[in-house]
C-alpha cells in the first residue's frame, strides 16, 4: 500500500516539475506571439491574421494547467475564516467534504468538457483554421489534473493541508 | 431556485472552497436544476470566459511587474523616495507611501506591492525605532494604491466585464491614487509627531542623487509607455502590456543588468500560475453570471433597491457601504466579477456615470484588502513582518479611516475620477 502511495506522489511531483517548463514555454510563446503581432501591425504595416488567436488559445491552456499548480499549492483564494477556527475531527471531516465536492465538480466538468469537444468536432478556428477541439480540450484536461490532485489529497496526503494561502491581488 | 443557489453558494463558501470553485459549483447546481439546459454549457462558458484578448493584459502586467521586481528596481525606487520625502518628519513612513505610489506604476497588484516593499522597508523602519505593527500598517495601507494608479489588474478585469475603456479607467485612477497617497502621508506625519518618529538626517550626496534618479526614471517610463500607447490610440491595452513586458526585459538585461537568463523560466512560470488563479475565477464567474442573468437576479436586486430610493446620492451611499462589507469577506477581484453584473445596471438606471462608478468600485474593493477578516494585504504583511494580526489592526485604523473618507469624497466629487479621462476624450 505504501509503495503505491509513494509511487503516486512521485508521479504527481514530476508532473509539477514538468508543468514549470510547459508553462514557461506557453507563457513565453504567448508573449512573443503578441509582440510579433504588434511589430507586424505597427512597424511593417502588415498585420498577422493569426497572432491574436494563437495567443488566446495559449492563454487558455496556460490558465488551465496553471490552475492545477495553484490548486496543488493551495493558492486559489477562498474564505477560510470558519474552517481555520475548527479543530480535530470536525475539521478533518469538513475538509474531506470540501475536497470531495471539488472532486465531484471537476469530474462533472471534465466529462461535459469532453462531450463538448466531441460535439464541436469538425469546427475550425476563424484565423488559423485549426480544429477548435485543440483549444477547447484545455478545459477538461485542466479539470482532469485538478480532479486527480483532489483525489490524491483525500486519499494520500492525509491532513497535510496546503500551507500557502492567498497569493493573489 | 434562487434559495437553492443561495444555499449552495454560502455553504460551499463556508467550507473554505476557493471562490472560483464556489462560483462554478453554484452554476453547475443551477444548470442541473434548470430544464432543457445541457450540462456542457459549463465548460463552454469557462472556455469563452478565458478566450479573451482584452483580459490577456492581466498576465502581461503580472509578468512585467515580476520582471521589474526581479531586476531589483524596488531598491532604486526606495532610494529615490528617500531623497524626495525622507527629510520630512516620519521620513521612512513617507518613503514607504511614496514608494508605493511609484511602485503602483510598474505593478498592477497590491499584494505584490506589500511583499516587495514590506520586505525591505519594514526591517528598515524597525531599525529606526518605528514599531513593527506601525511599519506593517503603513505598508499594507499604502500598498492598495498599487491597483488604483495604473496599470491595474482590477481595472482590466472591470473594463472587460463592463465594456468600458481601459485607458479611461487607468487615467481616472491617477488622481484618486495620488489623493490617497497624500492622505496617508498626512496620517503618518501626525502620528510621527506624536510618537517622535524621526526623519532621515544623512546629507544628500548629489552624485548618488543623479545616479538614483536615472536608475528610477528608466523603469518608471514603463507606465508612460503603457498609457501613451493606449491613449495615443496606437495600442490596445493588451498590446501595450506586452510591450511593457519587452521593456521590462530590456531594462532588466541591458540597463540595470540585474536580470539573468536562468531567472526567466521561474518568473514566467510563477506569473502564469498567478494569472491562472485570476483567470479561473474569471471563467467561473462567466458561468455564474449567465445563471444570474437567466434568473433575472440583477433586475430583482435593482427593483428592490430602487424601492428604497431612486436618489443617486442615496444609492451611492448604499452601494458603497454594501461593497465595503463585501470587501471584508471576499477578495477584490472575485468581488468585482460577482457584483458588477448586478450593480452596473442599477447605478446606470439612476443616472450614475459607469466610468465614475467603476473607479469608485475599484477604490472601495481595494480598501477591502486591508479590512479584516479577509484582507489579503493584511495576511501578506503579517507574513512579511512575522507578526500576529491583532496589533496590526489597531495601528491600521487611522489609515483605514482616512481611506474611507477619501472614498466618499471621490464618490460625491466625480471631478477626481473623471477630469483626466475627459481631458483625453476617453469619456
Amino acid at each position: 500500500m505504501s509503495g503505491i502511495r509513494e509511487g503516486i506522489l512521485k508521479v504527481e511531483q514530476s508532473l509539477q516539475n514538468l508543468m514549470k517548463w510547459v508553462l514557461f514555454l506557453v507563457t513565453g510563446t504567448m508573449t512573443l506571439v503578441v509582440l510579433l503581432g504588434v511589430f507586424f501591425r505597427y512597424v511593417l504595416k502588415a498585420p498577422l491574421p493569426w497572432s491574436e488567436e494563437l495567443a488566446r488559445y495559449l492563454m487558455v491552456w496556460g490558465a488551465s494547467l496553471g490552475a492545477f499548480v495553484a490548486f496543488r499549492e493551495g493558492s486559489h483564494v477562498g474564505v477560510t475564516m470558519i474552517m481555520d477556527r475548527l479543530h480535530g475531527q470536525t475539521a478533518i471531516v469538513l475538509t474531506r467534504a470540501a475536497q470531495f465536492i471539488v472532486a465531484l465538480f471537476m469530474a462533472t466538468v471534465m466529462i461535459e468538457g469532453f462531450v463538448l469537444v466531441s460535439k464541436i468536432r469538425g469546427q475550425t478556428s476563424a484565423a488559423m483554421e485549426i480544429p477548435m477541439g485543440w483549444a477547447y480540450i484545455a478545459i477538461p484536461v485542466g479539470c482532469l489534473l485538478i480532479l486527480m490532485e483532489a483525489l490524491i489529497m483525500i486519499f494520500f496526503k492525509g491532513d497535510q493541508s496546503p500551507e500557502k494561502r492567498g497569493e493573489s491581488l | 431556485m434562487n434559495l437553492l443557489l443561495g444555499i449552495g453558494f454560502f455553504v460551499t463558501l463556508a467550507l473554505g472552497i476557493p471562490i472560483a470553485f464556489v462560483l462554478g459549483i453554484t452554476a453547475l447546481v443551477a444548470v442541473i436544476a434548470l430544464p432543457n439546459v445541457p450540462l456542457y454549457l459549463i465548460p463552454q462558458r469557462l472556455f469563452t470566459g478565458m478566450d479573451s484578448f482584452p483580459i490577456m493584459a492581466v498576465p502581461f502586467f503580472i509578468l512585467a511587474g515580476n520582471l521589474m521586481n526581479a531586476a531589483k528596481i524596488t531598491d532604486s525606487i526606495i532610494e529615490f523616495s528617500k531623497l524626495l520625502v525622507g527629510r520630512i518628519r516620519g521620513g521612512l513612513g513617507h518613503v514607504n507611501i511614496v514608494a508605493s505610489m511609484f511602485f503602483a506604476g510598474i505593478s498592477g497588484s497590491a499584494v505584490a506591492d506589500t511583499s516587495a516593499l514590506g520586505s525591505i522597508l519594514i526591517p528598515a523602519m524597525e531599525k529606526e525605532r518605528y514599531s513593527t505593527a506601525y511599519s506593517a500598517a503603513v505598508t499594507a495601507s499604502s500598498s492598495i494604491i498599487g491597483p488604483i494608479i495604473p496599470p491595474s489588474i482590477p481595472m482590466v478585469v472591470l473594463a472587460t466585464i463592463a465594456n468600458l475603456s481601459v485607458g479611461g479607467l487607468f487615467l481616472g485612477g491617477i488622481l484618486p491614487g495620488v489623493f490617497i497617497g497624500f492622505g496617508l502621508m498626512g496620517v503618518n506625519y501626525v502620528i510621527s509627531r506624536r510618537r517622535n518618529y524621526q526623519k532621515i538626517v544623512e546629507p544628500i550626496q548629489w552624485k548618488v542623487f543623479f545616479k538614483t534618479l536615472l536608475a528610477t526614471i528608466i523603469p518608471l517610463l514603463m507606465p508612460l509607455i503603457i498609457l501613451g500607447g493606449i491613449l495615443g490610440g496606437v495600442f490596445t491595452a493588451t498590446e501595450a502590456a506586452s510591450v511593457a513586458v519587452a521593456y521590462a526585459l530590456f531594462v532588466g538585461f541591458f540597463v540595470m543588468r540585474t536580470l539573468s537568463l536562468k531567472d526567466l523560466p521561474n518568473i514566467f512560470f510563477r506569473s502564469m500560475v498567478l494569472t491562472s488563479t485570476i483567470l479561473i475565477v474569471f471563467a467561473m464567474a462567466n458561468a455564474f453570471s449567465w445563471i444570474l442573468a437567466t434568473q433575472e437576479i440583477p433586475q430583482k436586486v435593482s427593483q428592490y433597491i430602487l424601492s428604497i430610493s431612486t436618489d443617486p446620492y442615496v444609492i451611492l451611499l448604499l452601494v458603497n457601504v454594501f461593497l465595503l462589507i463585501v470587501g471584508c469577506f471576499l477578495e477584490g477581484l472575485a468581488a468585482i466579477m460577482i457584483t458588477v453584473p448586478i450593480l452596473m445596471p442599477l447605478v446606470t438606471q439612476v443616472g450614475i456615470d459607469p466610468m465614475h462608478f467603476a473607479l469608485i468600485m475599484v477604490v472601495n474593493l481595494m480598501i477591502g484588502l486591508i479590512t479584516p477578516p479577509m484582507g489579503l494585504c493584511l495576511i501578506v504583511v503579517c507574513g512579511v513582518a512575522k507578526m500576529k494580526i491583532g496589533p496590526l489592526l489597531k495601528e491600521i485604523i487611522p489609515f483605514l479611516m482616512v481611506e474611507i473618507v477619501i472614498l466618499f469624497v471621490i464618490t460625491y466629487m466625480p471631478w477626481f475620477t473623471l477630469t483626466l479621462p475627459r481631458l483625453f476624450k476617453l469619456h
